[in-house]
């Protein structure tokens, strides 16, 4: 357990805890608020875990994942804008 | 601890704080609209000052540009974000 594991940790707890929580109950916009913020911390999260752990590969997964939530939110927008 | 990773761990947990406290404002705001507020600066200061402290850390190589380079897709992605969700909260809002 190490500094970079322990703010990993804070920043779960502290940031996708109410991220998640928002998420999951309310209006289908509120929810992606949520989402969008989920989103960011844990590709922070994950870049902190590969720091943590000592594996520079794992930043490869938060790369992915700052893409696809870019694109996968993009998608959500467009079809809670027209729909509902 | 050296000067550098006293640089490193201060940007890295500026840049947490800046993420955990838009996340807990979450659960202070209700309206959507303000709740819009919050996803910027996440992206755009906070994910890149973690991002800085990182690459501070590791030193000039090839991985600190990768780091640099996520930093740079989350922070180009929030703006963007806000603004799709803006438009797509006016029309939802339109149509109820």
């Amino acid at each position: 357990m190490n500094v970079w594991l322990g703010a990993a940790l804070a920043l779960m707890v502290g940031g996708l805890g109410p991220a998640l929580l928002v998420a999951s109950r309310g209006d289908p916009l509120d929810r992606l608020v949520g989402l969008e913020l989920g989103g960011t911390v844990t590709t922070v999260v994950l870049l902190l875990l590969a720091r943590g752990v000592e594996r520079p590969s794992y930043v490869d997964v938060a790369l992915v994942l700052a893409v696809l939530t870019f694109a996968g939110t993009l998608v959500f927008t467009r079809y809670l804008g027209r729909s509902l | 601890m050296s000067p550098v990773d006293a640089v490193a761990a201060t940007l890295v947990a500026a840049g947490a704080l800046v993420l955990a406290a838009s996340s807990l404002a979450l659960l202070v705001v209700r309206d959507t609209r303000a709740r819009l507020h919050l996803v910027g600066p996440p992206a755009v200061v906070g994910a890149p000052l973690v991002v800085l402290g990182l690459a501070v850390d590791e030193g000039p190589s090839r991985a600190a540009l990768k780091l640099l380079l996520v930093g740079a897709v989350v922070a180009v992605s929030g703006p963007l974000l806000t603004t799709a969700t803006a438009y797509a909260l006016r029309r939802h809002r339109e149509d109820a």
